[in-house]
């Protein structure tokens, strides 16, 4: 027998062993992303993960929560809790989940901040305008329907966790804000799976934590409002944060050289013509989803005495395509 | 062939089959990671007995172990053909070019075994040789440190058999 | 001697090739199909191909896919062009097509559009 052989290999084979050990703990972590078609748009994960076996169960039960959410909150749906309180408007109260209590909550809360711009009560009016079909409703119409949309008269019981709509006709719907919800709700199912970075991009809400694997912040790109969907007008580098777009150019049509869209301003009933697109950027996706829409239907003036009020992230497009940043957004943003 | 050398060769068979066995108990990181312990038994009955005993052992072990384990004429009895009979060759031919010490006709005995069964994978189940490609270097490197450590045991094995020997001629 | 120098060799070539092999290959993607977040078809990308599903044409070749035609009334599916990486989805139809297997260069810099 040859000691140093022995030694010599076994040094060798410790030394392969560590290099492999090394192979498995260091593996680089990848991005892996997966897009599907929930809630009527497209939604797109992204996840950094050194496994890809990890990531996938991760972005699997993510998208199954989502499917249990837009069950849940679904405005077309006639099976989703959102219908069963809306056919009981005037009649009854509805018990409902912890989720759509708490969304319906929220809802209320970015209603009263906002001075009902932000309203979940907007229903009777987004049932008139038909985007699909390219519909305008006659000013008899809205005039109408216009005492409906009082989101004062959506009451919440905690006791039985119920909703009630009080009069007969009232329509909620939590379209504004469900998106930036998810969101939320994604990122934290996400990161209790130990996904320690990613994207959950609702469409145009966005929610993102941590870096890319490079290290760099995330970065998201703002849709020009008169381009098509691949036109950039900037770029924001974002890390744990949500940015949320409200433009006149996601859901509209053009009758007469006018745009019609659905960025409805409650008190007339009809689309709201200040800006062509406000973003917002904030930690929390209901608040970025529910606020873009509030402050674009508000009008310049009272927008932006809104956004200093609170303080808000914002990005401006106003209708003569002149834009506005706000001072604690210019480093986060890049022009293009 | 003597009475006496059939019975070592049962006997031998009788272990290779007992490690092969034997280390599907052990858990691994990996699920396909095996040692190749068997390969043990095959390595010092090449040495001790010439290329027909040990090729003779090789097919015992496969095809009794794949009856036990319920795998005859499947996947991993394929598999484990084609891994053996190459590695018994490859053994046989760096036998015969009398450069390797036990080590190096272990690491040998591994590296075409695992070849084998990379073969029999792409010719008999999967064509895709992307896959094959990806994972081969990894198989063969993770081959290369069993095919030490199963080295290192027959080295260790033979010296107590050669002290045995003498142990038996002194008295 | 010789021993030691086979498994040095071993270690060296098995070890370069876990990380070169994958880097050197060529991109060999596969392209995924789903309708309604069903998955319909895993196709490689590789094999030159045209498919009809849902109203749209799927076109496969020389490693890259596109749809060719939908019926839907955007048409920015078909807009889209070529792809070699990323995904194409068409809403109306609610069909997803991906191309896994290559990592996903974010498409014009960015990881994600508001």
């Amino acid at each position: 027998m040859k000691p140093k052989l022995l030694t010599a290999s076994a040094v060798l084979f410790a030394i392969a062993l560590i290099i492999i050990l090394m192979f498995v703990l260091n593996a680089s972590p990848h991005i892996y992303k997966k897009s599907e078609i929930l809630m009527d748009t497209v939604i797109t994960l992204t996840v950094v993960s050194n496994s890809e076996k990890r990531a996938d169960e991760a972005i699997e039960s993510a998208f199954n929560n989502l499917r249990r959410l837009e069950r849940l909150l679904s405005f077309f749906d006639a099976g989703s809790e959102v219908s069963a309180i809306n056919k009981n408007a005037g009649t009854g109260a509805v018990k409902v989940s912890p989720e759509t209590f708490e969304l319906t909550k929220i809802a209320l809360e970015k209603a009263e901040l906002s001075c009902g711009a932000f309203n979940p009560a907007i229903g009777p009016a987004m049932v008139l305008w038909d985007f699909k079909n390219n519909k305008r409703p006659a000013d008899s119409e809205l005039k109408n329907i216009l005492p409906l949309l009082d989101y004062t008269r959506i009451v919440l019981n905690s006791n039985d966790s119920s909703v009630m709509l009080m009069d007969k006709g009232m329509v909620l719907d939590l379209g504004g804000i469900a998106k930036g919800y998810a969101a939320d709700r994604t990122v934290e199912l996400l990161k209790r799976a130990g996904m320690k970075a990613g994207i959950a991009a609702m469409a145009g809400d966005i929610r993102v934590w941590g870096t890319r694997p490079d290290g760099s912040p995330w970065r998201v790109g703002i849709r020009a409002p008169r381009g098509t969907s691949d036109d950039l007008i900037g770029v924001l580098s974002l890390e744990d944060l949500a940015v949320s777009t409200s433009g006149d150019y996601e859901r509209f049509f053009i009758e007469g050289g006018i745009r019609y869209h659905h960025l409805i301003e409650p008190t007339t009933g009809y689309p709201a013509g200040d800006f062509q697109s406000v973003t917002i950027v904030n930690p929390e996706g209901v608040v970025t989803d529910a606020l873009s829409t509030a402050v674009f239907v508000m009008g310049r003036e009272k927008a932006l005495r809104f956004i200093k009020k609170n303080k808000l992230m914002a990005y401006l497009i106003y209708a003569d395509g002149t834009t506005y940043t706000t001072e604690n957004l210019r480093a986060l943003f890049d022009n293009r | 062939m003597q009475q006496r050398d059939k019975y070592r060769l049962a006997l031998l068979a009788a272990c290779a089959l007992a490690l092969h066995g034997f280390e599907r108990l052990i858990p691994t990181p990996i699920p396909w990671l095996r040692f190749g312990f068997a390969n043990i038994i095959t390595l010092i009955t090449l040495i001790l007995y010439g290329f027909n005993a040990a090729l003779t052992i090789t097919l015992i072990r496969v095809i009794i172990g794949s009856m036990l384990m319920g795998t005859f004429l499947g996947p991993p009895f394929i598999m484990s053909t084609v891994g053996g009979l190459f590695s018994v060759a490859a053994m046989w031919v760096a036998l015969q070019v009398r450069v390797f010490g036990p080590l190096g006709l272990s690491l040998t005995g591994a590296l075409f075994h695992n070849l084998g069964q990379l073969l029999a994978v792409y010719v008999v189940f999967i064509q895709n040789l992307r896959s094959i490609l990806i994972l081969a270097p990894v198989i063969l490197f993770v081959g290369t440190l069993t095919g030490v450590l199963n080295g290192l045991a027959v080295i260790f094995i033979m010296e107590h058999l050669k002290k045995m020997s003498d142990n038996v001629q002194n008295t | 001697m010789f021993d030691r120098m086979l498994l040095v060799l071993l270690l060296i070539i098995t070890g370069a090739s876990i990380v070169l092999v994958p880097f050197y290959l060529p991109r060999g993607g596969q392209i995924r199909i789903e309708v309604n977040n069903k998955l319909l078809y895993k196709l490689p990308l590789s094999d030159d191909k045209t498919i009809e599903i849902n109203g749209l044409t799927v076109e496969i070749q020389a490693g890259k896919v596109r749809v060719a035609d939908s019926d839907c009334p955007g048409k920015l599916c078909v807009k889209q062009g070529w792809i070699d990486s990323g995904a194409i989805i068409c809403l109306p139809n609610r069909v997803v097509i991906t191309i896994g297997g290559t990592p996903t260069a974010p498409k014009g810099g960015v990881d994600a559009t508001t």
